[in-house]
């Protein structure tokens, strides 16, 4: 049972992101959405994930934001959060990173920059 | 000014290659014309300031398509919209992180207009009209 | 060099399930080679393409699909999957693209033909599991049917093989919950 959470404002993306990951062969039961940290904190009180893919800069709620509410919580604290956030500063990719990011990729990717950022999660969380 | 307008250059070009596929084949002269859509993102932190990109409709649809993998007609205006701010949001943050490494910033959402003859960048400090395989693309940058 | 070697000529395209062939181009220069294999039916392909767009040139592209991004490679692919390949299963590789011309111009036809050949595979829902693109250097690449491996060589160095590692979510996963 594959269920992948993705966090972005901008449907476009999380469309392109849905894409990757179901042409790069990784077998997923369910995409969940959500549009900022809010809505994501919304479907992760209903719904259990696997992985969680985050945007940072969102309306109501950030990504920074969501990640530090997911690391604080017992339960959520387990699922792998990758960040893909356009902001390509040193200082957000590794206070993210330390907060308890398992990646950090930068706008913009080539899809299979994306895969391959994921096999390696997906790698380290099993291996 | 020498700086952002070489900024611009380098980020667009990342961006359209990464993202849509495209590619920049020279700079336009002269305004941008006819109908257009247009995303403005405004960005505060180490810098402060706006980015404003726009593009006709049939421009946007080409760069839509090959961002989101579709055929160049499949594309609606919801998805055309999205693919606008989204393309803002990258084109920024490709910018700011060239700008300032070691800075931190926050960009807001994006703001979709539509707008007519390059309106939209009139008013900001560097203008650009990339000439591109789809059509055209303005973009604007403005840092306070 | 044991077993048959199946030359792809400029413009051109071959598919074989021979599994004792190599199929191999010469000089890629600013053109790209498409590489394709499945692993299971161990049906290889491989397409020379020059240019990127066939509405450069719908004269040419009628006579000779090859020699487009847009036209060859679905072309390629409809070979394949006449051999017995299925798309799911298929290894992607690519190579060329190099700038051989002193141009002034940033964007010159090996790095457009790179971007077409990315936005040809992308809309078609195929990823790229390997690819030595861009630089100055001439490639000459092969690709062994029966092992699927792809191989390239420069004028500047040996042969080398290019993604080599296929990882174990090509051949599917399931991630557990976390209890």
């Amino acid at each position: 049972m594959t269920s992948i959470l993705i966090v972005d404002d901008s449907s476009a993306m999380r469309s392109v992101i849905k894409r990757i990951i179901t042409l790069s062969g990784f077998e997923t039961e369910a995409f969940l959405e959500a549009c900022d940290g809010e809505d994501a904190l919304e479907v992760l009180r209903r719904e259990s994930v696997d992985l969680i893919i985050s945007d940072i800069n969102m309306p109501r709620m950030d990504g920074e934001s969501l990640l530090r509410e997911i690391v604080a919580d017992p339960v959520l604290r387990e699922v792998p959060v990758v960040i893909v956030s356009s902001d390509a500063t040193e200082s957000r990719a590794g206070r993210l990173l330390e907060i308890g990011a398992s990646a950090y990729l930068v706008k913009p990717f080539q899809p299979q920059m994306f895969r391959e950022k994921l096999e390696q999660v997906l790698e380290a969380v099993h291996g | 000014m020498a700086d952002l307008s070489a900024l611009l250059n380098t980020a667009a070009e990342e961006v359209l290659e990464n993202m849509f596929f495209s590619g920049v084949t020279g700079e336009l002269p002269g305004e941008p014309g006819g109908d257009r859509l247009s995303a403005t993102v405004s960005f505060v932190g180490s810098s402060e300031g706006e980015l404003t990109v726009s593009a006709t409709a049939s421009a946007l649809s080409a760069l839509a398509a090959g961002f989101l993998g579709e055929e160049d007609d499949a594309v609606s205006e919801a998805q055309l919209q999205s693919v606008a701010g989204e393309l803002a949001n990258v084109l920024c943050g490709a910018v700011l992180g060239h700008l300032n490494p070691k800075g931190s910033f926050r960009i807001a959402p994006p703001r979709i207009a539509r707008e007519q003859d390059g309106n939209a960048i009139r008013e900001m400090e560097v203008r650009k009209l990339f000439e591109l395989l789809e059509g055209d693309l303005a973009v604007g940058l403005t840092v306070h | 060099m044991t077993g048959t070697q199946v030359v792809v000529g400029v413009a051109d395209c071959r598919v074989t399930k021979d599994a004792a062939a190599s199929i191999v181009t010469y000089a890629l220069g600013s053109c790209i080679a498409v590489a394709i294999h499945d692993p299971v039916t161990r049906v290889g392909g491989m397409l020379h393409l020059m240019l990127p767009e066939s509405s450069l040139d719908t004269v040419k592209a009628e006579r000779n699909p090859y020699m487009f991004a847009d036209t060859g490679i679905p072309a390629l692919f409809r070979q394949a999957y006449a051999a017995g390949a299925e798309k799911k299963r298929l290894i992607v590789r690519i190579a060329g693209g190099a700038q051989v011309m002193d141009d002034n111009g940033t964007f010159n036809i090996g790095k457009r033909n790179c971007l077409t050949v990315k936005k040809v595979l992308w809309k078609a829902g195929v990823m790229i599991h390997a690819e030595s693109t861009g630089g100055r250097d001439s490639r000459t690449v092969r690709l062994e049917v029966d092992s699927g491996r792809f191989l390239m060589r420069t004028a500047a160095g040996p042969e080398q093989e290019l993604g080599g590692r296929i990882s174990a979510q090509a051949e599917g996963f399931v991630m557990r919950c976390q209890e």
